[in-house]
């Protein structure tokens, strides 16, 4: 039986939900190209969690896959080393934040004309409605 | 906001709250999403 040592990281699942999207405009073969991986396989073995996505694959990953390097990075660190440790990784070197979530903290200063609010109850609550949750 | 050293503590608190209701999918901020939070982060007024 194969090993799937990484078959239930999010890492696995992410990429896998990106090249399905992406596949109208860009073949899974392309996807490994682009990553710069001589073998075509990998982005498979990537998905099914045989093979792990090494860190300094990352930036070349997140452009063939067209995601942000950041979040990408916080996946594959989360893979690489299990999420505990990451977190105490990004505890001390810093949080990558993508692109997406710097937008959502200029909108909430901008909002806010730069009171720098705290996350009441009460705003947790709208949130949650904002997210259906 | 290019260095992650900008970020206050409010912020950041912000952060990890919209990662924990978004399940950490990154979403993004759409013109629906974006007027409901103008709504919350008002300053009051008096």
């Amino acid at each position: 039986m194969t090993k799937k040592p990484h078959e239930d990281t999010r890492l696995a699942k992410y990429v896998e939900r990106r090249v399905l999207e992406l596949k109208p405009t860009k073949s899974q073969s392309q996807v490994a190209s682009e990553a710069g991986f001589p073998n075509p396989n990998m982005v498979t073995m990537i998905k099914n969690g045989t093979s792990k996505l090494a860190l300094d694959r990352v930036p070349s990953m997140a452009r063939a896959l067209q995601c942000d390097p950041a979040y990408l990075m916080r996946l594959a660190l989360e893979q690489a080393i299990g999420s505990t440790a990451a977190e105490a990784v990004i505890d001390i070197f810093g949080d990558p934040v993508t692109v997406n979530e710097r937008s959502w903290l200029q909108e909430i200063r901008q909002a806010s004309g730069n009171t720098d609010p705290r996350l009441t109850s009460r705003s947790q609550s709208a949130i949650r409605t904002i997210f259906g949750r | 906001m290019d260095e992650q050293d900008d970020l206050t503590l409010n912020e950041r608190a912000w952060l990890r709250f919209l990662r924990e209701v978004s399940n950490d999918s990154d979403p993004g901020p759409t013109l629906r999403r974006v007027q409901l939070l103008r709504r919350i982060c008002e300053p009051r007024r008096k």
